[in-house]
């Protein structure tokens, strides 16, 4: 059915993965930048249509649907997988780049799916390969936390593979399409719940603090990019204009926000900002008219683009000083000023700052809920990008840059130099941010869906409605700047539940069971012991020792309980077949009397 | 430190300059709001002059509160509360 | 299309697993002959077993009396799709094992070396028996001669704990394969007039229509002693036979609990299941799914357990019994898919339960140490042994691409085409759990900061980590290629 040819940017991430291992030496390291040469060549030369579809498991699964929706979210991957590759030049942990590739190739392969199945296969995959990039962290908290997010994705994808599955049984397909909300079934729920964990819907959505602080510097960035925005294009493709998602995703961007605002390490305020960014996803996809789709699709490309930008320099911070704890950084401006200036341009992004990219692509999102009547969930919008604002256009670099150090801090220590690769990734990152809050076109030609009057961000009521609202919002955090504060400590969220439901688990159900088993264990004298003695009366007679000979010392464990207990008890193979013979005269007579 | 370095200092010296000219660009943004107006008005108010600045300023002052005085103190615990370091 | 071939090469195998534990007993002085014996025994056995594959996939059933102990009862021995499974697995892994137990043995300096080697010939001797056996007389004759034999295996030691876990293990087995086993076996006799099972279909098993319809209760008396008495299958609750049985030295568990006797039972009782009674007798009698519900009982409570287990051994074994009823409920379930998923697993949890074991054996060997928690961060010291380690645990988890997942698909599929949303869940609830209970050792082995002196130890000896690197790649390779089996199964059941 193809007329042009693909290659799937995921043949080249899983070949790197498999061979990375056997590469000897150091210039191993330029190969890394190969796979997201390929993968860049591919999305922008391939023609829509599908692709590789081959059999598996007795089915036909489509591993290459490519349409203007898989196109737009595989080219900002493809950018960020080079950006992410160069971040991570300098990384010598082979095992972190083998990771990074199974991930990025699981990610591409969900979004290049055309059913279930496969989705499901390269989901599973995206899920080992980010477990790693945490594991690979080795702390002691890093392993707690790679173990739960292990498991949390499992169950996730669990629900999904119990969705899918009944929706075979039920469609007898497993086309991946898009189910229109009045249609809905069980089985969809269960796969908007396996998707929903991925895109850190609250309340599925502790892992992600949880983890994403405890991976390396290098695989915190690429995380950050691709396993939620996998979970909006598929979201996007099954479940756009299913209401329920417009009213989570307005609730995620205001928790995630709540939290940030909080939170005292910087990648956890990045990480609960993700979950406020993906909020206005969920809004648009929710909302489902062309506009909020693209919306969508265009505040996902800005959101890559920009949030990896903030992970890179906050690495860049942790890489130089160790910690990214707020109480313990500050005044960084001068000692780091290049990465202050890549800070700012990620962060003026992030909160929608005219000329940077977030300006052109949140907006549309908002308007178009607006438009759509989804009048409370756009306030909420509105009041998440004032937080966003506060929590990461204000506090996050006052505190990291711009206040005076604490005093005999860790700030004051002197700085760990970064590679030079670290400053390419972030400049890489911070071109784009610029280039498409100057000239959206650049993004907009690539939307999926085409809208009779196209959104047009550059006009003086959008620029002004932008900085009134910034402005204003940042006079309220100076009034407040006593109310503001970092202090050591974590705020508690949904894993604590998470926790309590797995500790429960461990000592309500499997303790006492294993407790049962151990008493049932040892059931196997007594009970046997009674039949057996009924039964053995005749076993005296078969006491040849012949079997013992080869069997070295099977006479030696003897119960002394009384001598034909003992008899029965002591795995005397003679005494057993001397019983069977019994046993069988025995019942031979009952079905000859009774049949 | 690098030239850009000290000039980040020098610009961290010059904070009370920087609030100043950080009040005066809030005030021409206002006297903007009231010649620049939206087309269609989604919420209702929006068609109003400082609407927007009212938002900004309000929405953050109580969103801040809220955190900082509610929410911050119900769910603060130590570092190592899950004994996980 | 398909015939009944009539073929003493039937004996070929039988033949050599017979001759091998005097051939071992003969080389006893010298151990690399010895040792020889059972390599070449492995490699011929196996060669044995694929000059029959060709036949085997155009659809015949080879077939061969050996001779005749009272009308209707023989032994006899046949070969289908079915068997063959079993019967290439058991000397495949055989030539593994022997490898390992070198290198096991050796290395601890164990002692009564040659009745050991003997007596898992003798082993394989009775899985080979197993797999060929054509009526349930000749079945159960040689599922007895592997639990007579591996006996002295688990008793090895021949310490206290040596034998207190060896009688607990006969009488688990023989008791229940004389209380139970044996009565089913003379009322299949008197109610069929026959033991002679049906090879090379699930359809119709050996009870003749009017005998079911006639004798409803009788037919059900008689599976249910089937079931109670083939223990070696682990179903609960006989299961616990299993976990006492890990007193024996690892790479007997490797082959109990990969090989021999596991796989015996699982499949004797699938050859009960679908050349005994057969999909028809099954079905009319309602046979089916409660056994399937026991089997789905016995997945999810034994993952329970060995998530409190801390000695690796016995969280392996517990693991055993929760994946040993997923072919059991695959079988049960009688629907296309969910029997050829439950055979498969026969297969794919072999390769990753023997690598598994292996792995801890392999651990024990270089270190000494037999609890998971203490092994935090030997996984950089042995990182072949733990990779292999996670690669098997991935298989047992059921996550693509390795084995377990062909074979969890499979199993999930049939328990929808069955109606059955009650163990599509279970099956479902096993993956978490297995998580649950496997990761922990691969991270703690390769992330956590060590709690005993690690430095000093490396990897065990050559000749125990290759084998289970190659069983590791191979639960891989199943997962790309699930058809070198599949095809079996394809033909076994005309799916």
């Amino acid at each position: 059915m193809a007329t042009s040819s693909f290659i799937h940017p995921s043949v080249g991430f899983l070949v790197l993965a498999v061979i990375l291992p056997f590469l000897p030496g150091r210039q191993w390291k330029w190969l890394l930048l190969v796979p997201p040469v390929i993968a860049l060549f591919s999305v922008f030369s391939v023609d829509p249509g599908l692709y590789a579809v081959l059999p598996y498991l007795g089915e036909q699964v489509t591993l290459g649907r490519v349409d203007s929706l898989s196109l737009i979210f595989a080219q900002v991957f493809a950018v960020m997988s080079l950006i992410g590759m160069v971040y991570a030049l300098n990384v010598e942990d082979k095992g972190q780049h083998i990771a990074a590739c199974l991930y990025v190739a699981g990610s591409f392969g969900s979004i290049f799916a055309g059913d279930y199945v496969s989705l499901f296969v390269f989901w599973e995959v995206m899920s080992i390969g980010s477990t790693f990039l945490v594991f690979l962290n080795r702390s002691r908290e890093s392993t707690l936390a790679g173990f739960r997010y292990f498991l949390f994705h499992t169950l996730g994808g669990l629900f999904l593979l119990g969705g899918v599955l009944l929706r075979y049984q039920a469609t007898g397909s497993f086309a991946f399409d898009h189910v229109m909300p009045a249609d809905a079934a069980l089985y969809d729920w269960l796969i908007l719940i396996g998707f929903c964990v991925n895109a850190a819907v609250v309340p599925l959505h502790a892992w992600l603090p949880d983890a994403y602080p405890r991976a390396t510097v290098a695989g915190a960035v690429f995380m950050c990019a691709f396993t939620t925005k996998t979970a909006v294009y598929v979201l996007a493709r099954g479940f756009a204009g299913w209401e329920v998602l417009a009213t989570a995703g307005a609730v995620m961007a205001v928790y995630g926000v709540a939290q940030a605002i909080i939170a005292n390490s910087a990648r956890r305020v990045l990480a609960y900002d993700i979950i406020s960014q993906v909020g206005y996803m969920a809004v648009g996809i929710g909302v489902g008219s062309a506009m909020t789709l693209d919306g969508t699709s265009a505040h996902a490309y800005a959101h890559i683009l920009y949030k990896s930008l903030l992970f890179m320099s906050v690495g860049g911070v942790i890489t130089a000083l160790g910690t990214d704890r707020l109480d313990k950084l500050g005044g960084l401006a001068g000692r780091m000023p290049w990465v202050t200036i890549f800070f700012t341009v990620g962060s003026l992004s992030i909160s929608g700052m005219p000329l940077f990219n977030g300006f052109v692509t949140k907006t549309m999102t908002i308007a178009g809920a607006a438009e759509a009547q989804f009048t409370w969930q756009a306030l909420a919008l509105e009041v998440a990008t004032v937080g966003t604002f506060i929590a990461v256009g204000v506090r996050l670099p006052y505190f990291l840059f711009w206040r005076d150090a604490p005093v005999g801090g860790v700030a004051n220590a002197p700085l760990r130099p970064l590679a030079w690769n670290m400053y390419a990734g972030m400049a890489m990152a911070a071109v784009l941010c610029i280039a498409q809050g100057v000239y959206p076109d650049m993004l907009y030609r690539y939307l999926p869906f085409p809208v009779d009057e196209p959104f047009e961000p550059w006009t003086a009521w959008h620029v002004l409605q932008a900085l009134l609202m910034l402005g204003f919002a940042g006079l309220a955090v100076f009034l407040l700047k006593g109310v503001m504060s970092v202090r050591e400590g974590v705020n508690l969220d949904f894993d604590y539940f998470y926790r309590l439901v797995g500790r429960g688990l461990l000592a309500l159900v499997c303790r006492p069971v294993a407790w049962i088993d151990d008493l049932w264990t040892e059931a196997y004298r007594v009970i046997g012991l009674k039949v057996l003695v009924l039964l053995g009366a005749g076993s005296s007679w078969f006491d040849r020792k012949a079997i013992d000979g080869v069997v070295d010392g099977s006479a030696a464990a003897v119960l002394g309980v009384g001598r034909l207990g003992a008899k029965a008890q002591n795995g005397n193979l003679q005494d057993y077949l001397a019983m069977a013979a019994v046993l069988a005269l025995i019942v031979f007579g009952l079905v000859w009397y009774l049949g | 430190m690098s030239s850009l370095g000290v000039l980040f200092e020098r610009l961290r010296d010059q904070h009370k300059l920087w609030r100043n000219v950080f009040f005066v660009v809030l005030v021409a943004l206002l006297g903007l709001n009231l010649v620049v107006l939206p087309e269609e008005s989604h919420f209702g108010w929006d068609g109003y002059p400082g609407f927007f600045a009212g938002f900004g300023l309000v929405v953050g002052a109580v969103v801040v509160l809220i955190v900082e005085k509610i929410v911050r103190p119900l769910i603060a615990r130590k570092e190592d509360f899950y004994g996980d370091i | 299309m398909s015939a009944t071939i009539e073929s003493a090469r039937l004996l070929l195998p039988l033949a050599v697993t017979g001759v091998a534990p005097f051939a071992i007993w003969l080389a006893r002085h010298n151990e690399n002959n010895r040792e020889a014996v059972s390599f070449i025994a492995a490699g011929l056995t196996f060669i044995a077993m694929l000059t029959f594959v060709p036949g085997v996939l155009a659809g015949h059933v080879y077939h061969y009396t050996l001779f005749t102990i009272l009308p209707g009862i023989t032994v006899s021995f046949g070969l289908d799709g079915l068997g063959i499974i079993f019967g290439l697995i058991a000397p495949f892994l055989w030539g593994f094992a022997t490898s390992y137990n070198i290198g096991y043995m050796r290395s601890l300096n164990e002692h009564a070396q040659t009745r050991y080697y003997f007596c898992f010939a003798i082993a394989i001797f009775g899985a080979v028996g197993v797999a060929l056996a054509a009526n349930v007389f000749t079945l159960y004759l040689f599922y007895e001669v592997i639990t007579v034999f591996t006996y002295p295996l688990v008793a090895h030691h021949q310490d206290a704990e040596g034998f207190s876990g060896a009688r607990k293990y006969l009488v688990y087995l023989m008791g229940t394969s004389k209380l139970f086993l044996l009565p089913a076996m003379v009322l299949t006799y008197v109610l069929c007039g026959t033991l002679e099972m049906n090879l090379g279909t699930v359809v119709s098993g050996m009870f003749p229509a009017e005998v079911v319809s006639n004798h409803p209760n009788l037919v059900r008396l008689t599976y249910v002693l089937f079931i109670c008495g083939l223990a070696k299958a682990a179903l609960m609750p006989f299961h616990n036979w299993l976990p006492s049985a890990m007193v024996a030295p690892t790479p007997v568990s490797a082959l109990l609990h990969a090989v021999a006797v596991v796989k015996a039972g699982v499949f004797s009782m699938s050859r009960i299941i679908l050349s005994g009674f057969g999909v028809e007798t099954m079905n009319s009698l309602g046979l089916g799914l409660p056994t399937a519900y026991l089997a789905a009982f016995t997945i999810v409570v034994a993952s329970l357990i060995a998530l409190t287990k801390d000695d690796i051994k016995a969280r392996l074994a517990y693991s055993t019994v929760s994946q040993l009823s997923y072919v059991i409920i695959g079988v049960s379930l009688l629907t296309p898919m969910a029997v050829q998923g439950g055979i498969l697993h026969i297969a794919n949890h072999a390769f990753a339960k023997i690598t598994l074991f292996f792995a801890a054996g392999a651990i024990y060997v270089a270190t000494h140490q037999k609890k998971i928690s203490l092994m935090n961060g030997l996984g950089r010291k042995m990182p072949w042994t733990f990779g292999a380690f996670g690669l098997a645990s991935l298989s047992m988890i059921g996550m693509p691409p390795v084995c377990g997942f062909v074979s969890k698909w499979y199993l999930v599929n049939g328990a929808l085409q069955a109606g059955q949303v009650v163990l599509l869940v279970a099956l479902l609830a096993s993956t978490a759990l297995n998580a649950g209970y496997f990761v922990p050792i691969f991270y703690r082995a390769f992330f956590k900061a060590p709690v005993i002196e690690v430095d000093h130890y490396k990897e065990a000896p050559l000749t125990m980590v290759v084998p289970l690197c190659f069983t590791a790649a191979m639960s891989v390779v199943l997962g790309f290629y699930p058809q070198l089996f599949q095809d079996f199964i394809r033909v076994f059941g005309n799916y």
